[in-house]
């Protein structure tokens, strides 16, 4: 069953078009990524399904509710957050305080998700009264997962959580993603990184220049010839 | 002895020059207050004050001696001008905690904020002269009144940041002060509102008199102060500060967790307007007499500096600031008009060495 749906969704920033002609659907329990180069509309994607952005024309559905041009603090309350671009934390609060801002939706933290995060990024737990800006990068990535996480989401949005990482970072974040899907939240990854993405995603999307060019299984394009040879260097 | 008293101690004997040169300054600036005509008792209080804040800066009884200390503080000595010094510095204490509620956590630019102090000076000064009504609840209307303008002024500026918002909030600021100035069927114009009665309980007035001189107007906004403190501080570490804070650090990163905007900012101006109309209710009855003079830009950049001065967003800095700054034209009065030189340049110092504030948010 399919927890998102993305209809003919146009969107951008003033009189320039980022994207346009966006069709996704996401089912519910999968890890579904969209990969693609700096600027192919990837961001702007995720943004307008998170209400940050408002699209010109279009339709997303979540959970059969239309959510088109829902404020984001609306989109937040149903059910899905957000990981941003550049992981956002909240540099000058403490890193228990960013999970407190992650559970706003709900006004009081729960204790077991808290439990649940400190065991997935124990780092965290020990870090807790620290100051968010303290963190190395590797660290912020993780607050920002577990913030998004507080907010006991349905569907987790993530935007390049590779970026910037140490590599040992990245395959750690890569097999936290999967024990987070496997819990039971959906999982939608905007990533650069096609290979790792790929690798843990059911399906894949990829994105040219604003549009939707590709759509396969990640199986069927890790072998496909043209993201072979664009995305994934080989 | 308590353990965190060793642990402090062992702190200064690890670093004896830097606390030494700190216990030096306060010594020095404890002599200093008694040339420029502070009675010594008043001066040696201060010096306590500050000794004891940095001993116990780990005890949860530290606001207990620091209450014991500012308690006894006017029984030491008969000398009545200081005290109205100490008073006075207590208004612009309440002025900047509000003024941080605006700009210190939720990071809004506010070149006006004296404007709500006025608003609550004319609040009681009216209702008291006009009505008759009791002081407190003067009090209350000028709160309650403040945090209205609050929302007017913070409605069609939800949008605006910057240099735009610091605009607009200084041109709420001179209309406010213009609106005082020539509405003289209400206000009185420039010669402003005179002979407010001062507070009382049961009949008995905490005006000035021979037995108490100005120790009860002391007293309350000593009480006024500890509410503002416990409330705002009890606001910082809920969820709406919390809020508050997020959307000084990233607005859209606020949002994507679910914080309203318009909701949180606009609460953010009532209730920073709110502590400026509580100010300005005591002040009117402190001061009985009200007129647009007080009001003026310069009254607002001064409270602007206490914040940054002692350090955006906390509060134990902004209260250091305040009192720096407020009692800075009294100390510094022997020099007349070059105090503002001095002024100045302890600003610009300010700014290149401790850019933060004195003592910056945790």
């Amino acid at each position: 069953m399919s927890i998102l749906e993305v209809t003919d969704l146009k969107a951008g920033y003033g009189n320039i078009i980022a994207i346009d002609d966006v069709h996704l659907t996401v089912d519910e329990g999968d890890i579904v990524t969209v990969i693609g180069a700096n600027g192919a509309g990837k961001t702007t994607t995720l943004m307008t399904i998170c209400g940050v952005v408002k699209p010109i024309s279009g339709r997303i559905t979540f959970m059969g509710k239309d959510i088109t041009g829902l404020s984001p603090e609306k989109i937040v309350k149903m059910g899905i957050s957000q990981v941003p671009e550049g992981r956002r934390i909240f540099p000058r609060m403490s890193v228990y305080e960013n999970l407190q801002m992650g559970a706003f939706p709900h006004k009081e933290i729960d204790n077991d998700t808290l439990n649940w995060i400190f065991s997935l990024f124990p780092v965290l737990k020990e870090r807790k009264n620290q100051k968010g800006g303290t963190l190395s990068g590797g660290e912020q990535q993780m607050l920002a997962i577990s913030r998004a996480l507080m907010a006991k989401p349905h569907l987790l949005l993530l935007d390049e959580p590779s970026l910037g990482l140490a590599p040992k970072y990245v395959e750690l974040i890569f097999d936290v993603l999967k024990e987070i899907n496997k819990k039971g939240t959906t999982i939608f990854l905007v990533e650069q990184n096609a290979h790792m993405a790929l690798n843990i995603a059911d399906k894949g999307y990829v994105m040219e220049t604003g549009r939707i060019v590709l759509h396969d299984t990640a199986n069927a394009l890790l072998n496909n010839k043209m993201v072979k040879s664009a995305y994934l260097g080989e | 002895m308590p353990g965190f008293l060793i642990r402090r101690l062992d702190q200064l004997r690890k670093r004896p020059l830097f606390w030494g040169i700190w216990v030096a300054c306060l010594i020095g600036i404890t002599i200093f207050l008694t040339l420029v005509g502070m009675p010594i008792p008043y001066a040696l209080v201060i010096f306590a004050l500050a000794i004891v804040s940095i001993l116990f800066s780990r005890a949860k009884y530290l606001p207990i001696l620091i209450i014991i200390l500012l308690a006894i503080m006017p029984w030491t000595s008969q000398d009545q001008y200081w005290l109205r010094v100490l008073i006075t510095v207590g208004i612009y204490i309440m002025l900047a905690l509000g003024l941080n509620v605006i700009i210190g956590f939720t990071g809004m630019l506010d070149l006006g904020y004296i404007a709500f102090f006025g608003i609550g000076a004319y609040t009681t000064a009216l209702l008291t002269t006009h009505f008759h009504l009791s002081w407190w609840l003067c009090l209350l209307a000028s709160i309650v009144v403040a945090a209205i303008f609050g929302v007017l002024r913070g409605l069609p500026t939800l949008r605006l940041s910057g240099d735009y918002l610091a605009i607009v909030t200084l041109g709420f600021g001179e209309i406010a002060r213009m609106t005082f100035a020539n509405w003289v069927g209400l206000t009185g114009g420039p010669m402003g509102i005179r002979d407010i009665t001062p507070p009382s309980v049961f009949g008995f007035s905490f005006g000035f008199s021979a037995q108490w001189g100005y120790r009860l107007y002391y007293y309350l906004i000593l009480v006024l102060l500890g509410l503002t403190v416990l409330t705002i501080t009890n606001l910082r570490n809920s969820r709406l500060g919390r809020a508050w804070v997020a959307i000084r650090e990233d607005e859209t990163a606020a949002q994507t967790m679910g914080v309203n905007l318009s909701w949180n900012k606009t609460l953010a101006y009532a209730v920073g307007a709110a502590y400026g109309g509580a100010a300005g209710a005591f002040f009117a009855s402190f001061n009985m007499f009200v007129s647009p003079n007080s009001f003026t830009f310069f009254e607002s950049a001064i409270v602007l500096c206490m914040v940054v001065i002692g350090g955006i967003g906390s509060i134990p800095g902004v209260i250091i600031g305040a009192s720096i700054l407020a009692a800075f034209p009294e100390v510094l009065r022997f020099m007349s008009e070059y105090r503002y030189l001095i002024f100045g340049l302890i600003m610009v110092i300010m700014v290149i060495f401790k850019p933060r504030g004195i003592l910056p948010e945790r």
